[in-house]
């Protein structure tokens, strides 16, 4: 699903972000990043994203080869990638559907499609009775399940999480990765950054941990700790 | 693309354009404002093709021949102007018909009783094709001193004009350039804010895998939309003011051959409409691939 052949990424300023990172993600698998602030987590995302391109190195993601694909076809890996970020990047002046509707719009599904996948996936989320509200309006955990249903929308078979829960308190972050293990369930393959050490030991899978832009350890079932 | 996209997609246009409204406006009038320069220009351009070519018609070489000759020695005389290069006609005038003529058009002046008899000659009436051609022309018909008494034509006139009409296209030229390429900066700055104005969107878009196309579009139609306003008050203004001035200049200069054919003033509104058009979207065009190639 999920393949990274020996990937640097140094960046101009000539800070080395990630060193032969060599990884592989199956189909369905869930994966903890772990590791410190700077350790690389985030780029990884991003290479995989493609919002970024590794300096050497092949990543390989579902049917796309990263290294050949043109600008244009960026868009279509995308649809096959959902990402949820720390800040949830909703749209400020829209509703909570349209901001989950917003992603398949831009896929040209035809409306009814649209009306039936959004509720559909609000309610998974359990924000449907809520989904003519503002995004401001909402709580914080409220909105990273905005952001979760805009990214699952679609069905994606991949979910990058880029520190989900970093601004939630843990009770919220508990019942956001609840929701993630849950479409993890739904044939999903989620790979998730993170350095909540309670929810790594708590939910035991699958430890990638990360430092200065390495990987330290690759362990199933692994705690926050060695 | 799906059509109700384009409902998607002409909001999306219309709440940019909300958003940063006075330079929409600006954007607006500057177009407008650089094509009623151009058109003005255009009209101008035409008239002055239609007046040149007007006085080129006219432009005709009189060569008066001398009273001595006889019928044949005139006949001979024109079959052998008939064979040189570059004669578009010739016409024998006969000195009866020229007088008969000239009574005619200058009764009212009451010289034609003091003049008594026929005081002119016979004379050859000769266009040629082209206007460049005449002065070599006249200086080699002046040669044939045996036949020819004078020879008369209105080149002057014909190179005065010519020369200002190209001037005016030249200068016309520079100018709608030079308004052209300002109205552009303008019209990429202005949807250039209006993009910034959506940075966030437009990366939340990409996130979600929007294609370029489809980020593109709406500021499209919005460049398209401030072009085709911007068309329509300057052909409104320049059909009016056209009307006005033309009104105006027929009122004191009777004869002045202005063009008022609507198929041609037709023509010159809709290359305004077109241009305004198309410098507006030209303009959302750059300004948005800009901002995509930047971002990744």
């Amino acid at each position: 699903m999920i393949e990274l052949k020996q990937v640097h990424k140094n960046y101009d300023n000539g800070h080395v972000a990630l060193e032969d990172i060599s990884l592989v993600i199956g189909r369905n698998e869930f994966v903890y990043l772990i590791g410190p602030s700077g350790a690389g987590k985030s780029t990884l995302l991003k290479l995989i994203f493609r919002s970024e391109l590794p300096t050497s190195g092949e990543i390989i993601i579902d049917r796309f080869l990263l290294s050949r694909i043109a600008n244009r076809q960026v868009p279509y890996l995308r649809r096959s990638i959902g990402m949820i970020f720390q800040d949830y990047k909703l749209l400020p002046r829209r509703t909570v559907y349209e901001n989950v509707a917003f992603a398949l719009s831009v896929m040209h599904f035809p409306r009814k499609k649209i009306r039936r996948q959004v509720c559909h996936v609000l309610e998974l989320v359990g924000l449907e009775q809520k989904m003519d509200r503002m995004p401001h309006q909402l709580s914080g955990g409220e909105q990273q399940k905005i952001c979760i249903a805009r990214a699952i929308v679609n069905n994606p078979p991949i979910l990058l999480c880029d520190e989900p829960t970093g601004n939630l308190d843990p009770d919220t972050s508990w019942e956001i990765v609840q929701l993630l293990t849950k479409i993890n369930a739904r044939q999903t393959t989620v790979v998730m950054a993170t350095h909540d050490t309670e929810i790594v030991d708590g939910i035991p899978k699958r430890v990638v941990a990360m430092e200065k832009g390495r990987i330290m350890r690759d362990q199933q079932l692994g705690g926050y700790i060695e | 693309m799906i059509a109700q996209d384009f409902g998607f997609f002409v909001r999306e246009s219309f709440i940019g354009m909300n958003r940063s409204r006075l330079m929409t406006f600006i954007a607006m009038a500057t177009i407008a404002v650089s094509l009623i320069v151009f058109g003005f220009f255009l009209l101008l351009t035409v008239n002055l093709n239609n007046f040149t070519s007007l006085l080129t018609e006219k432009l005709e070489v009189r060569l008066f021949l001398k009273h001595s000759l006889t019928r044949s020695e005139i006949k001979e005389f024109q079959d052998r102007i008939r064979r040189l290069n570059g004669i578009k006609s010739i016409t024998f005038v006969d000195r009866d018909d020229a007088w008969a003529e000239f009574q005619k058009n200058y009764k009212s002046m009451g010289i034609v009783g003091t003049v008594g008899k026929n005081p002119l000659p016979h004379s050859i009436s000769l266009h040629v094709q082209k206007e460049a051609a005449i002065e070599p022309m006249v200086s080699y018909l002046k040669k044939f001193d045996y036949y020819v008494d004078d020879v008369v034509y209105g080149s002057e006139i014909a190179k005065r004009v010519e020369s200002f009409s190209q001037f005016a296209k030249g200068a016309g030229l520079v100018l709608v350039l030079l308004l052209g390429s300002s109205t552009l900066l303008i019209i990429v700055n202005t949807i250039r804010l209006t993009v910034l104005a959506r940075q966030e969107e437009i990366s939340i878009m990409r996130l979600v895998g929007a294609t370029n196309l489809f980020i593109q579009l709406p500021f499209l139609i919005e460049g398209f939309i401030i072009g085709v306003i911007g068309a329509v008050v300057a052909i409104t203004t320049l059909s009016i003011g056209y009307n006005w001035l033309g009104d105006t200049i027929v009122a004191s200069v009777p004869f002045m051959p202005l063009v008022f054919q609507l198929k041609q003033l037709m023509f010159i509104y809709c290359i305004v409409g077109v241009v305004g058009t198309f410098i507006g979207m030209l303009g959302a065009f750059i300004s948005v691939s800009r901002m995509l190639r930047y971002q990744l």
